[in-house]
């Protein structure tokens, strides 16, 4: 049984709309899927998952210096070796990402060898292209 | 009554909060502002006689009914709503509230400021939590550089 964690930071409710979207469709092609935010999520425990997503929200100013915000960072400095999972990005955002995917996998960085998704939607919702790279990413689990 | 920086920082340190008048549309701002508390490791607690539970989350009646109990209130009702609220939290033993003070005065009232010091409650009036909170969203950091610019941001103390 192939099980995922999707975990979110949302600020008003779109990223999460995109998290819940991405583990339905995750869920729709078999894998047990647990979707949570950063404060309810348990970051030692995605030391036992098989595939890890992560999201945030694109903070900045318009088009420039997007970054994630502080409860997203402080939930990923938590996060254990993820060696053994599968690891992907998402963000949702208003003009343009940036520097965003940037600065999460710099956050990242060690925990996570290798990250194989890097997934955008502007209204929070997962369009088709959306669908199709989270397929490809699925496809190399 | 003067709300210092230190009595918001000695708030925002509690970890186990009510949140009082969580609306359940999660378009209303009392909704979001529980939300954000919650992903920044907040204990969280949903209050609102109209519901049982919140977006999963037990919800409850009254601060009163609360157990454990919390360290503070943030009340997020109108002014009316917000006497009684405070006379909940005497009885309940919180120490702390936060009177909202959103637009028209939110839970923020000569009657109700002058209830919370009647009860002895250390009490932050009027200001939006979301200005003081570490890395918050730029919208929000425009709303506190405003406030100083206008005098009404609390002063250090």
């Amino acid at each position: 049984m192939t099980t995922a964690t999707v975990v979110y930071r949302s600020a008003t409710g779109t990223t999460r709309r995109l998290a819940e979207e991405i583990g339905a469709h995750l869920e729709s092609q078999g894998i047990t899927t647990t979707v949570q935010s950063v404060g309810d999520a348990d970051a030692a425990a995605l030391a036992r998952v098989d595939i890890v997503l992560l999201g945030c929200w694109t903070s900045g100013l318009f088009v420039v210096a997007q970054h994630p915000d502080e409860p997203w960072l402080a939930f990923v400095r938590e996060l254990p070796d993820l060696g053994r999972a599968r690891v992907g990005l998402f963000t949702t955002y208003k003009l343009a990402t940036g520097s965003m995917f940037a600065k999460m996998r710099a956050a990242v960085g060690r925990r996570a060898p290798r990250i194989d998704l890097e997934l955008k939607a502007r209204d929070g919702h997962l369009s088709d292209a959306g669908r199709q790279a989270l397929d490809r990413f699925l496809g190399t689990v | 009554m003067t709300t210092t920086i230190g009595q918001i920082e000695g708030f925002l340190a509690l970890k186990r909060i009510a949140v009082v008048g969580v609306s359940r549309n999660p378009k209303e701002l009392s909704y979001t502002l529980w939300q954000e508390l919650r992903q920044r490791r907040y204990d969280a607690v949903p209050v609102n006689p109209a519901a049982s539970e919140i977006d999963g989350k037990r919800c409850y009646a009254s601060v009163r009914e609360i157990d454990p109990s919390v360290e503070g209130a943030l009340i997020m009702t109108t002014a009316t709503v917000a006497e009684q609220v405070l006379e909940d939290c005497a009885r309940a033993g919180i120490g702390h509230v936060w009177l909202y003070g959103g637009l028209g005065g939110g839970a923020t009232s000569t009657a109700t400021i002058a209830a919370a010091e009647a009860h002895g409650l250390d009490t932050v009036a009027g200001h939006c939590p979301y200005m003081f909170l570490p890395g918050t969203p730029v919208f929000h950091r425009i709303h506190g550089a405003g406030k100083k610019l206008t005098g009404s941001y609390p002063k250090a103390g």
